[in-house]
């Protein structure tokens, strides 16, 4: 069904219909709980709040990208972990922003040092990620690894098409400066 | 003098590489950065460097989510406001308008007290008429002063607005008091509530 139809049937009370568009956004949302986050379990909790907001606040929902839409809520309910954290003793956002365990990227055939390796990569993007300022990573993960244009970021952050491409440009840079200081970790083609 | 320039251009060029990276530049734009990295080592390296970051985030892959998060029925129920706090906005709006009522009242002193009514004075009894000669002056008028109407016997000499009920501006002001800070105090009850509750639902909604 069209998520057009699955929305106003929600919008109408019918959960079922909800339902189906948390099947199909759950991995989107999650994963941005996740990256922003770093930590599986308040990835969930903010994943659940999301969907849970989301359907309390769908009939207000006036047409354009829902998934934008969707994730300008899961941005907000990670804001809403941070500050929680922030709260908390001072070492709940350390641990918070500590990846547990990032799955690793992507490869077909590879030796067991390669996968290590790779894990080692992981993990070094997960800390770079971490490293830059929320809002850079928001804009950073929405568009590097969730692939949403400079139109929707704008919608999901609730911000300026030059406020995502400066801060785009800038978390892009720091990652960079983070990448580069651990080059043996990176995938031969870019050593150099 | 060209090192100056360099390095405007520069600085030009590399905040266009992030965008250039996107396809996010105008044609020209794009020809000046391709243009100007033909030529500048450093801002080859950058480019190169920012475009080796994008592609490792490409690739970083999607981690399954650990379970469905589908809604139970009972999870999804709409929250019912809390009954006990139904009250609240309008005791607020109603502790508001009382406040604004006795500060205007005050204002334009409608609860003044109106003064007792004063008895007229005693009609003065009929001077005689006082037959004397040219040029002798009347004594009697400059040694006694005309004494001033206020000053009737029988009455203290106060403001008409203090003498029915001299208890009213204090009893006034005391409520006046009462009423800001029971408006204070419900009103930041009422904000608080308003911030929760948006913190929960409404705000992550957007």
């Amino acid at each position: 069904m069209e998520d057009r139809e699955l929305i106003s049937q929600s919008q109408a009370g019918d959960l079922d219909s909800f339902n189906q568009l948390v099947e199909k956004y759950q991995s989107q949302v999650y994963n941005l709980a996740l990256r922003m986050l770093g930590n599986a379990e308040a990835a969930a909790d903010a994943t659940q709040d999301t969907f849970l907001a989301a359907y309390r606040a769908v009939g207000k929902f006036r047409g354009g990208n829902f998934r934008a839409w969707l994730l300008r809520i899961a941005a907000n309910s990670c804001r809403d972990q941070l500050r929680a954290a922030r709260r908390r003793p001072a070492s709940s956002l350390d641990l918070l922003l500590e990846s547990e365990s990032p799955p690793p990227l992507v490869a077909k055939t590879e030796s067991p040092e390669d996968y290590a390796l790779r894990r080692e990569l992981g993990r070094a993007i997960s800390d770079g990620l971490a490293s830059l300022p929320a809002e850079q990573r928001l804009v950073v993960i929405l568009s590097d690894i969730q692939g949403l244009s400079y139109e929707d970021i704008a919608q999901a952050t609730r911000s300026s098409l030059g406020t995502v491409k400066s801060r785009l440009s800038r978390g892009r840079e720091r990652l960079r400066d983070c990448l580069l200081q651990q080059r043996e970790l990176l995938p031969p083609e870019f050593r150099q | 003098m060209f090192g100056k320039r360099k390095e405007v251009s520069c600085s030009k060029v590399r905040r266009l590489l992030s965008p250039y990276i996107d396809g996010r530049v105008s044609a020209r734009e794009r020809e000046r950065v391709e243009e100007h990295v033909r030529t500048c080592v450093e801002c080859r390296h950058e480019l190169d460097s920012l475009q080796m970051t994008v592609q490792l985030l490409h690739r970083v892959p999607a981690a399954p989510p650990p379970r469905s998060f589908a809604l139970a029925a009972e999870l999804a129920k709409r929250p019912v406001r809390q009954p006990g706090l139904l009250w609240l906005r309008p005791a607020t709006a109603l502790a508001v308008v009382v406040l604004l009522f006795l500060f205007v009242g005050d204002m334009f002193q409608v609860f003044e007290p109106t003064p007792l009514p004063q008895p007229a004075p005693a009609p003065a009894a009929p001077e005689e008429p006082k037959f004397m000669a040219p040029g002798v002056r009347d004594v009697t008028e400059e040694a006694a002063p005309p004494t001033p109407p206020e000053a009737a016997p029988g009455y203290p000499v106060a403001p008409p607005q203090e003498i029915g009920r001299p208890w009213a501006g204090f009893w006034l002001h005391q409520m006046e008091i009462a009423f800001a800070a029971l408006v204070l105090v419900l009103g930041s009850i009422w904000l608080f509530t308003i911030r929760k509750r948006k913190s929960g639902v409404t705000r992550k909604a957007g």
